[in-house]
């Protein structure tokens, strides 16, 4: 992941499922842009506005908790 | 009745592993083969990474290399797994999603049911534990992972037939003070084996899964088809380069 102001990039890693595999890059994407000083709720709400609408299924993993894991990378 | 393939016992290396299975779904697809049920084992033995994980992260590559042990990132999500050749059978099933549960969760647990039924046949009585696992008194003897692309479910897993959890830790990434007596004890609290079970042989533990996955099934033996197999020879290459499996 890198950011100064925002997100420039991310990559999500992990032991988990997202159905279909292609879309793991349009989340990344939907990342870039969001102000570093966002809230680890206000990230999640950009994610989960995301996949509200399209048929993205996730598995062992939630909008929460990739914005817990995306605020704790920015520790 | 739909007409199953069975393709029998094989050995591959990992990267003609993971291109036959994804051959053999681009055929399903374009209506060139029947849905198909496939047990192989990795020779060398290998580690194969979820399609979301870093290679460079969880395994580790340089002893690998050393030792002869093929590395692959997965076409399925998941996690890391070392496949030993002596310590393992690895199935795959491929077929149209009308085949399976429309839900991913219930289709788990029809595929691993037939493996749970399988396992019966040895006097061993496992569970599934969702979302796609199998254990036995709450230890791991089978993960399982699956893709869905145009129309076609994909499901590959293991069972544990031997497990040597030390070497295991020793292709991948754990950090060295949790690869303790201490943590290879835990894990060893947390899985099991056909063979730590009930003490059978391989080829026991092949002929009940085998049973598993056709009992009840229209089937018959077939092999990978020359189409199939030039294919999988085309998507070895992907399979086998560094663009791919150091991708993330």
């Amino acid at each position: 992941m890198t950011y100064w102001d925002s997100i420039d990039s991310v990559q999500i890693l992990g032991d988990f499922f997202i159905h279909p595999e292609e879309s793991i890059l349009e989340i990344e994407r939907t990342l870039v842009g969001i102000s570093a000083k966002a809230s680890e709720q206000e990230m999640s709400s950009r994610l989960q506005s995301f996949f509200d609408g399209r048929d993205i299924i996730l598995v062992g993993v939630t909008a929460e908790s990739i914005a817990k894991a995306l605020k704790m990378a920015m520790k | 009745m739909t007409n199953w393939r069975v393709i029998q016992l094989e050995e591959h290396d990992a990267y003609d592993n993971m291109a036959i299975d994804e051959s053999i779904l681009e055929h399903i697809k374009d209506e060139r083969s029947s849905p198909t049920i496939r047990f192989y084992r990795w020779k060398p033995s290998a580690v194969s990474i979820g399609r979301f994980q870093s290679m460079e992260d969880e395994v580790n590559i340089e002893k690998c290399r050393s030792d002869g042990i093929d590395f692959v990132r997965r076409i399925t999500g998941g996690g890391a797994v070392y496949h030993d050749y002596d310590g393992e059978l690895t199935y795959s099933i491929i077929g149209q999603e009308n085949l399976f549960p429309k839900s991913i969760w219930e289709s788990y647990r029809m595929i691993c049911g037939r493996i749970i039924n399988g396992l019966k046949r040895l006097k061993i009585d496992a569970q599934f534990a969702p979302i796609n696992d199998i254990v036995i008194n709450g230890k791991k003897i089978s993960g399982n992972a699956q893709t869905r692309r145009e129309g076609i479910l994909l499901q590959h897993g293991t069972i544990l037939y031997k497990t040597d959890v030390s070497k295991m830790f020793s292709y991948l990434n754990v950090s060295k003070e949790k690869i303790s007596d201490k943590m290879i004890k835990s894990v060893e609290e947390r899985v099991t084996s056909v063979y730590a079970e009930r003490g059978v042989s391989f080829q026991e533990l092949y002929d009940a899964i085998m049973f598993g996955m056709t009992e009840f099934r229209d089937y018959g033996i077939g092999v990978i088809s020359s189409s199939e197999a030039r294919r999988a020879s085309e998507l070895r290459k992907t399979y086998s380069s560094s663009d791919w499996n150091f991708s993330r």
